[in-house]
């Protein structure tokens, strides 16, 4: 493999920036990783070369000039559920949907208002939810990679590419990025833009991100927050300086949620217990708390909110074509349209509720600590256990997946950590801090 | 479907059938069992908790802390 391929994405702009190596020599390099390897993982739904290396050109002259955002040079894989200008977008489901944009979806705009290479699109499940894709794990092909963001995660893992988009409305950034070994990143509602992004349910779905290092996931959201009154959604919220605040941080004061370690599978647990008295020794604060409600009532009001609006999102494309719709979603959708009113209701009432409820736990913690996931990648029936990460998208909470170590099956397990609402910088420096005592994972493949 | 009239998972399930066969027909029902299991656990869970006069307004799709 080559050097360039390991490169993470604050590397990759630098070396563009100084020119010590070009955005095309990174696209070349990238494109041959991807020849390599591809026929493992199949992670591509869409692969650009001409069009990249066309960007790519016009990259390196501009840091010849001196000129360039951010990003300049860096190349990136977008999740085929974003829409890129004169790509396809097939969202998993080319029986259903499979259209050209003349447009960008607004987070593709602002990485390329950046500078960042559009390297193509990434496999998605279908329309973002559980029915399974046909990526594989970089780690194991026997395993799922996770999803929705599959190609994303596993892109990223296989050093495809240094970063890629993903979306999340229950666990489909930090599941697929613990299951694979990377960094997932979902900032709070409403901080990234989702407009050009196909919905599947509104008061659910994160814009989030994937990554080889914390610094790489604040140079992303560097570029990527920021109000949108395009979007009903996005806020008028202040954005802060990310890349400051994993410059130099402090440990972290983390509060270790014992109803999900609770619920992880024994191997999961006893690594989380290890982790955390690891975290522990080189300096951070740690304290056990308990969800101030029920684990399932959390689970269950995300999941009947996420049936009905994926139901009402579906509504007319179902009516027309359902014996086009992969089963899983199939089921969500026809359940989802039995579920009365009063229960999406009182679902969105508890969800208030849970919300104020919660955020108690961040006056003597900066971050929730947990497993990523109950379980390991599993086999590739399904994409895997969703409950872990879907309770904060539930709420909306900024939530960041860390690889941790490997399993005796060398498999990645993943640590999560969630924010405070707008505490992106808060989470940042606290997986920072962690990243530093736990090290790296090697490459899989 | 009476929320409130759930007495137990089996009673969700059983309205939840009662419902997925008037709109989708027997056999496709039938096929739906597993995603009505699931989600019939979900109604139970929130059958448990009423909510009065006085408690939560909804909170659609915008977190209160963001636009209150």
């Amino acid at each position: 493999m080559s050097a360039l391929a390991e490169l993470g994405v604050v590397e990759a702009a630098a070396a563009v920036q100084t020119r010590t190596a070009s955005s095309v020599d990174l696209v070349q390099a990238l494109l041959a990783r991807i020849a390599a390897t591809e026929p493992h993982v199949q992670a591509w739904e869409t692969l650009d070369a001409d069009g990249a290396l066309a960007q790519a050109r016009r990259c390196d002259d501009a840091a010849l000039r001196g000129h360039g955002g951010p990003l300049n040079g860096v190349p990136i894989g977008i999740k085929d559920i974003y829409h890129v200008a004169g790509l396809p977008t097939r969202a998993g489901c080319p029986a259903l949907y499979d259209r050209i944009p003349s447009e960008d979806a607004e987070p593709v705009h602002r990485l390329r208002l950046a500078g960042a290479v559009i390297l193509g699109k990434t496999v998605t499940t279908a329309f973002a939810t559980v029915d399974p894709p046909r990526t594989r794990n970089p780690w194991a092909p026997e395993r799922t990679p996770g999803g929705s963001s599959s190609g994303s995660a596993a892109a990223v893992a296989a050093r495809q590419v240094p970063a890629a988009l993903g979306t999340q409305t229950a666990g489909s950034v930090l599941r697929p990025a613990a299951y694979c070994g990377v960094i997932g990143v979902k900032p709070t509602f409403g901080r990234i833009s989702r407009r050009g992004i196909i919905p599947l349910a509104w008061s659910l779905d994160h814009v989030g991100f994937i990554v080889r290092s914390v610094a790489d996931a604040a140079a992303l959201l560097a570029v990527l927050a920021g109000h949108d009154p395009a979007d009903p959604g996005s806020r008028d919220r202040p954005v802060e300086n990310y890349l400051a605040a994993v410059a130099n941080p402090a440990p972290p004061r983390l509060a270790v949620v014992e109803d999900l370690l609770e619920r992880a599978e024994p191997a999961v647990r006893a690594h989380a217990e290890q982790t955390v008295m690891r975290l522990l020794r080189a300096g951070a604060a740690v304290q056990f708390v308990r969800l101030p409600a029920p684990f399932e009532r959390l689970v269950a009001v995300h999941q009947i909110i996420l049936q009905v609006e994926t139901a009402a999102v579906h509504a007319r494309l179902h009516a027309e074509r359902a014996a086009d719709y992969p089963p899983r979603l199939r089921a969500t959708v026809e359940v989802g349209k039995l579920i009365p009113g009063e229960a999406y209701l009182r679902a969105q009432r508890l969800r208030a509720r849970l919300r104020a409820e919660l955020r108690a736990l961040f006056e003597r913690a900066d971050c929730l600590a947990m497993p990523t996931a109950s379980n390991v990648a599993p086999d590739p029936s399904t994409t895997g256990d969703v409950r872990f990460q879907a309770i904060w998208s539930l709420l909306g909470l900024p939530a960041l997946s860390l690889p941790s170590g490997l399993s005796d099956e060398r498999l990645p397990f993943g640590l999560q950590l969630v924010a405070a609402p707008w505490a992106e910088c808060t989470l940042l420096a606290a997986a920072r801090w962690c990243e530093q005592q736990l090290g790296p994972l090697p490459a899989p493949l | 479907m009476q929320l409130d009239a759930l007495d137990s998972p089996a009673a969700a399930r059983a309205a939840l059938t009662r419902a997925a066969v008037a709109v989708w027909g027997e056999a496709r029902a039938a096929a739906l069992q597993a995603q009505i299991e699931a989600t019939a656990q979900a109604l139970w869970e929130l059958a448990q908790v009423p909510l009065d006069l006085e408690g939560p307004e909804p909170d659609f799709i915008y977190p209160p802390e963001t636009h209150r």
